[in-house]
């Protein structure tokens, strides 16, 4: 009896063993040359899983960037940021709130149908009746939009919109088969293995993990995609993804973390190529909430800090010192803006200023920072001790994203960190954000009537100097009255494996183009 | 038995039910709006109350609340506002990771930790001992990220032998094994070292010695099984908490198990999600302990004796009776 206990659990071990010696078998593809990639397949390493293909509804850059690889938009942007036509061949505005677009003929989805007008209509539809629809496809009316042709569409907007064209090379304007949609019933896997447009297809998703896509064999562009398959492994852990760059794990490995940067550099057979991203992270002050809603103090904060010293303490240099409102090259940036707004400290005018708001014994204010993002807590350390030079206690409350996101966005805060990206590569989103109209209104609480409406009619100026014109003006006025405080642009980077060329970043919202990336010779 | 086990199952029940409202409750009152998550940046005040109506998030707190034990009891567990596809599905698609991560991990710690506590406590004070108590110290002490991250730059990065991360192939899955592996089979190590080490000084064990039996069967046929209870409850609070999800090993392999699941959940604030993962885990956890309770018997004789003496005596009673 004794011996047969024993022998229970050594046959409980094995049997663990056993399953775990199972682990090879999975219904996943193994990559090839177990975790060397083939060279018909392209392997990249992304930091999140996008959790769902539904390509109307897109959250999060991670998203996008699976997403845009199965679904093409109607436009792009080319590498100067210039808006190409791209499933439109071409365009023109019959009047403010008409666009006409013309389809380009011979574009076929994954199915092998052929993408027709109403296909483009029967997306924006879709989108409208989901919820999380892409901003350019909210002002569409449907209703009065024309179907001319099998290949000319006339988009009719709810007023005059600046940014819909910029807004259509988004990932979540990306353009599916009609048919195949109502074939798969809204199963978005289904769709994405017949329904795209774009240059892959897809082959198996295992949610965690990775998302293995196969060339769309239909694609309109002759020769591309590059490679025949392309999997996109979702690596959260920011140590683990340098590992997987490093050990040339993958072809491709986005998002190395800042303190990863110098090993992944020093790796042999991988580059290590960045850009200036297209968000800002800004010292927002609460208009809405005393003390701050005295100019005065907000004054006071704005010259007892040394912007500089705190982004090289906390970000050393990983992106860069804000040089403007928004990152340079951005519709709505401008070179001077800095000189003529930005703050150099002064501890004593700064001082004399919170005496003049009534406070000469100093003044204690809050700082809210969500725990999760180690370097806007040291951003927040270093400015807790400028700002205590001058007289102003600053006590930094660290809370958990959502506990923040609650606090912040019911106008609670102070101050805060908060980052705001150009994903339509103006400056339209980050102003958009501040509107009394936004769900993230209270985190400022700016609503002058010079503001709102400059930025109001920012977003309905087709003409781009006269649209331009309005973001500075309403820039100006955030920095006037000392709102905002630029602080620091992001960078985005990744590791390119030796033999790999064609990888550019995309600013505009993180989906790289996969497609133009291939193998050396 | 079969009144032990429907005793057990109707607590099963109440253990699932009271973890359905506790989640629920906190999940409910702890910050954050998942509304908020899924629009992202731009969505309007408009969006925010259609979104919020579709999901049934208007509802007040009670009627969601019954209406998800309702949707429970008719084996629904609802959608993740992620993903939107079932949530029993997306745990499902997860559930092979962390089971095959949770088997692999405690048959190696078994088969490290058992022979490894037996030598540390037949060999007691001597350099075995020694080092096996102070390597299991240091494997009880050090934190499994850590662990992890070590045997990734010493076997992957520098000996290049073992991938990263991943689990495609049997070589993906040693590291992630091996840290959870060495992790139990410290725990397990010192739990057979002390558990041997009061069974030897009983007095049955003394008779057998000096009934001259060789120390390696008094070990194996009077010492082993005697101990073994302790090991085992061990082994089933480790398969429990493995089973939860290795959260920190499963982030650094970059495996989709179901721990890694729930925490992302948690963080976008995915109730159904969340509240269906929790089950699944409080689910496994009672089937487990209900299974270590009924190993117990097999192991133990007193126990299986006590069993099978209420057996006998309700086999007399009748006997008696149908004589009488």
């Amino acid at each position: 009896m004794k011996l047969k206990s024993i022998s229970l659990l050594i046959v409980l071990c094995l049997a663990g063993l056993l399953l775990f010696s199972g682990c090879g078998a999975d219904n996943q593809t193994a990559p090839a040359d177990g975790g060397q990639n083939a060279s018909d397949t392209l392997t990249v390493v992304i930091t999140a899983d996008p959790t769902s293909l539904d390509p109307s509804h897109i959250s999060g850059s991670a998203m996008g960037q699976v997403v845009r690889q199965m679904y093409d938009t109607l436009f792009i942007y080319d590498e100067d940021y210039n808006i190409i036509p791209w499933l439109a061949e071409s365009y023109e505005y019959e009047d403010d709130v008409t666009l006409v677009l013309h389809i380009r003929q011979g574009v076929k989805f994954a199915s092998g149908e052929e993408l027709k007008a109403s296909d483009v209509l029967f997306t924006i539809k879709t989108a409208q009746a989901g919820t999380g629809a892409s901003d350019s496809f909210q002002k569409i009316l449907v209703d009065q939009c024309e179907i001319v042709d099998d290949y000319t569409i006339k988009l009719v907007t709810n007023g005059p919109v600046a940014t819909l064209i910029a807004g259509l090379q988004l990932p979540d304007t990306g353009i599916m088969s009609e048919k195949a949609f109502n074939e798969c019933n809204g199963d978005y896997l289904k769709l994405a293995e017949t329904g795209g447009s774009g240059p892959f297809k897809l082959v198996t998703y295992t949610p965690g993990d990775r998302i293995v896509m196969a060339a769309n064999e239909n694609y309109w562009r002759e020769g591309e995609p590059h490679f025949q398959n392309l999997i996109m492994r979702f690596v959260t852990d920011s140590s683990s993804r340098a590992i997987e760059a490093e050990t040339g794990g993958a072809d491709i490995v986005c998002n190395i973390a800042s303190k990863d940067i110098e090993g992944v550099k020093a790796a042999e057979g991988v580059n290590f190529v960045s850009a200036t991203g297209a968000q800002t992270v800004f010292l927002i002050m609460n208009t809405k909430k005393a003390p701050m809603d005295n100019d005065l103090v907000r004054q006071a904060v704005w010259y007892a800090v040394d912007v500089e010293m705190g982004v090289k303490l906390a970000y050393g240099d990983f992106g860069s010192l804000a040089e403007d409102w928004v990152c340079p090259g951005i519709k709505g940036s401008d070179p001077n803006r800095a000189a003529k707004y930005f703050p150099t400290r002064d501890i004593e005018k700064a001082k004399a200023l919170l005496a003049e708001a009534g406070y000469p014994d100093g003044i204690e204010i809050e700082l809210s920072v969500f725990s999760s993002n180690q370097e806007r807590k040291d951003l927040g350390e270093a400015f807790q001790a400028q700002l205590a030079e001058a007289g102003i206690k600053v006590n930094l409350n660290v809370m958990e994203l959502n506990a923040w996101s609650d606090y912040v966005y019911s106008g609670q805060a102070d101050m805060t960190f908060y980052a705001m990206t150009g994903m339509c590569f103006e400056a339209d989103r980050c102003l958009t954000q501040l509107m009394p109209t936004s769900s993230y209104y209270k985190v400022a609480g700016f609503d002058t009537p010079e503001f709102v409406g400059a930025v109001n009619n920012s977003l309905a100026a087709l003409d781009e100097a006269e649209r331009i014109g309005y973001y500075d003006e309403a820039i100006t006025l955030l920095l006037e009255n000392h709102v905002t405080l630029p602080c620091w642009h992001n960078e985005l980077n990744a590791a390119v494996k030796d033999g790999i060329e064609g990888f550019t970043l995309n600013r505009s919202y993180e989906h790289h183009l996969l497609q133009f990336v291939y193998a050396a010779e | 038995m079969a009144k032990y086990f429907f005793r057990r199952l109707i607590s099963m029940l109440f253990v699932l039910l009271a973890a359905i409202v506790l989640v629920f409750t906190l999940m409910e009152f702890a910050p954050g709006d998942p509304v908020m998550t899924m629009l992202g940046e731009g969505g309007t005040a408009e969006q925010i109350a259609a979104l919020r109506e579709k999901l049934g998030l208007a509802q007040p707190y009670i009627v969601r609340l019954g209406s998800f034990i309702w949707g429970f009891l008719h084996a629904d567990l609802g959608e993740s506002y992620r993903s939107g596809l079932p949530v029993f599905s997306e745990i499902i698609s997860r559930y092979p990771i962390t089971l095959k991560l949770t088997f692999g991990s405690v048959a190696l710690g078994i088969l490290i930790g058992v022979p490894a506590g037996i030598v540390s406590s037949v060999k007691q004070y001597s350099v075995f001992d020694r080092i096996f108590t102070s390597v299991s110290l240091f494997g009880v002490s050090a934190p499994s990220f850590w662990i992890a991250m070590l045997l990734v730059l010493i076997f992957s990065v520098k000996l290049g032998w073992l991938p990263p991360t991943g689990t495609y192939s049997f070589e993906y899955w040693i590291l992630p094994v091996l840290t959870m592996g060495l992790q139990t089979s410290a725990s397990i190590m010192r739990m057979t070292r002390s558990s041997i080490l009061e069974v030897v000084r009983q007095d049955y064990i003394r008779t057998a010695r000096a009934k001259g039996q060789s120390e390696r069967a008094i070990i194996f046929k009077h010492v082993l099984p005697n101990a073994l209870i302790p090991i085992l409850t061990v082994v089933g609070i480790d398969i429990c908490g493995f089973l939860g999800g290795s959260v920190l090993v499963e982030t650094v392999f970059a495996m989709p198990g179901l721990g890694k699941f729930i925490l992302d959940c948690v963080n976008f604030k995915d109730y159904p999600a969340v509240l269906g993962g929790i089950l699944w885990i409080s689910l496994n956890c009672v089937v487990i302990t209900f299974i270590i309770d009924m190993l117990y018997g097999v192991v133990d004789p007193r126990i299986k004796s006590m069993y099978g003496a209420k057996k006998s005596k309700a086999k007399a009673i009748i006997t008696a009776k149908s004589e009488s």
